[in-house]
């Protein structure tokens, strides 16, 4: 199965999960209040499969500020994130002659979210940003090379978190999102794949603030 | 005198080409494929490869090479075959005076103007380094890489009291650290030094650099009131310490 069929799927099944869950919850749930919020989270991304990520970077702790904005066609969602981290390269044979890299991600995505109770609301949704690595070179004495480089690419992003409120502005949040990068580095085809997909699921931490709601 | 000019321009130029920065293209990779072996054509392990770049005039073979030696890009080793793919950062399009270099078993000196500083990384054997043109793309394979063991060349001249007779030698030999330009036709890296012995009961000692299974070769004319023919000996360096000595 390709990864498109996997994605195809993988939202037909949040998809057909959320009107289940919704469906029996109907009686409880409570109309999705539009409401503007800002999000901090601590996420940890860790990258699978084979790729240049995977094999040869030691990936920080990641932060993740964002807006999301509810009520966007009554049921839906917008997102708008940026994270960024960092990682060590513990193998540049297989990376490049770096010595670290900053990850950075800015991303839109929609979701739909749903109330359980009065105070926790689960919410699945997908996104699209673009992804920028910059490398810091592994520097020698005598180097003098120009210490600006960068990868870069887009994304797409499946997520789904859980919000609990502790009052009425501030909310815990607890989720996991899986990204599937696909970059856009000049290689000589036998590592063209080992280069331009690597995949990273990230379990997420944080709060989100209350801005304002109607 | 000219050659003492000719080597502080040159240094001045490699000060002056190494103060400007050099950037390097985003979201590219190259890869060199590397084969070592040794003279027995055993397949060599473990011998570090590294890929610098260097700025400068291309003069390969010159006595004073006009590089400046800028950064290394990549790094790998050889496996049990003695093979390695080296992936590389590639230069940005807009450094036309900037070449990279394969370089086997040798440090940042082996191509640049203190080329007689380099560090063999495995002592035992020679440094090889190639430069490579823009032209070859994103994926390079090097010739089969023969890495011979390095060697000390001595070379002592006596002459004797009786005779009057004046010696002009020279001596070439194959350097330890040799460069080639990768498309090239290789060919041996030679290194000559020249002499000469004039006075009676002189005895002249000089030492170089070389490398085992190669031939040095040692040419001398006997001078008293005329020219002579020039008379050429052939030394095998077949040892680590290898000594000639000539006596007139």
């Amino acid at each position: 199965m390709n990864s498109l069929s996997k994605w195809l799927f993988a939202v037909l099944f949040l998809t057909i999960i959320n009107l289940l869950a919704q469906e029996q919850v109907q009686d409880s749930i409570v109309k999705i209040q539009a409401a503007t919020f800002f999000e901090l989270h601590a996420m940890q991304p860790i990258y699978y499969g084979e790729n240049f990520i995977s094999e040869g970077y030691d990936v920080s702790n990641a932060v993740q500020i964002g807006v999301t904005y509810q009520g966007f066609l009554k049921h839906l969602s917008l997102h708008f994130n940026i994270g960024l981290y960092s990682g060590r390269v513990e193998r540049p044979e297989i990376v490049g002659f770096f010595e670290s890299s900053q990850f950075t991600r800015v991303s839109a995505g929609v979701g739909y979210p749903f109330k359980i109770t009065d105070k926790l609301s689960l919410t699945p949704s997908l996104h699209y940003g673009y992804v920028k690595l910059g490398h810091k070179l592994r520097e020698g004495e005598f180097s003098v090379l120009e210490n600006e480089i960068a990868d870069d690419g887009s994304f797409i992003a499946l997520e789904g978190r859980a919000h609990y409120a502790l009052v009425e502005w501030l909310e815990i949040s607890l989720g996991v999102t899986n990204y599937v990068d696909r970059l856009r580095i000049e290689v000589p085809d036998s590592r063209e794949q080992f280069f331009n997909r690597s995949n990273a699921i990230a379990p997420f931490l944080g709060v989100r603030f209350r801005i304002n709601s109607w | 005198m000219r050659q003492r000019i000719h080597k502080y321009i040159s240094v001045a130029w490699v000060v002056l080409l190494a103060s400007c920065g050099t950037s390097l293209e985003d979201n590219k990779r190259n890869i060199y494929n590397v084969e070592v072996r040794d003279v027995n054509d055993t397949a060599l392990e473990n011998i570090e490869i590294n890929v610098a770049i260097f700025r400068g005039m291309t003069n390969v073979g010159t006595e004073f090479p006009l590089r400046s030696f800028l950064g290394f890009v990549g790094a790998d080793v050889t496996d049990n075959q003695g093979q390695a793919s080296v992936l590389s950062l590639s230069l940005g399009p807009d450094n036309t005076r900037s070449l990279p270099y394969v370089v086997i078993n040798g440090d940042e000196q082996v191509s640049g103007f203190f080329m007689d500083n380099t560090t063999f990384l495995n002592p035992e054997y020679g440094s090889i380094a190639y430069e490579v043109r823009r032209t070859e793309g994103n994926e390079v394979f090097l010739p089969a890489v023969t890495l011979k063991r390095r060697a000390t060349l001595q070379l002592e001249i006596n002459k004797a009291d009786v005779t009057n007779d004046t010696l002009i030698y020279t001596l070439d030999y194959e350097k330890d650290v040799q460069l080639f330009q990768l498309g090239t036709e290789q060919q041996d890296v030679l290194e000559q030094i020249q002499g000469n012995v004039q006075t009676a009961g002189e005895v002249v000692q000089t030492q170089v650099r070389t490398l085992q299974n190669t031939l040095a070769m040692f040419t001398y004319i006997l001078r008293n009131n005329g020219d002579s023919t020039p008379i050429s000996i052939e030394i095998p360096i077949t040892q680590e310490n290898q000594v000639y000595e000539f006596s007139f």
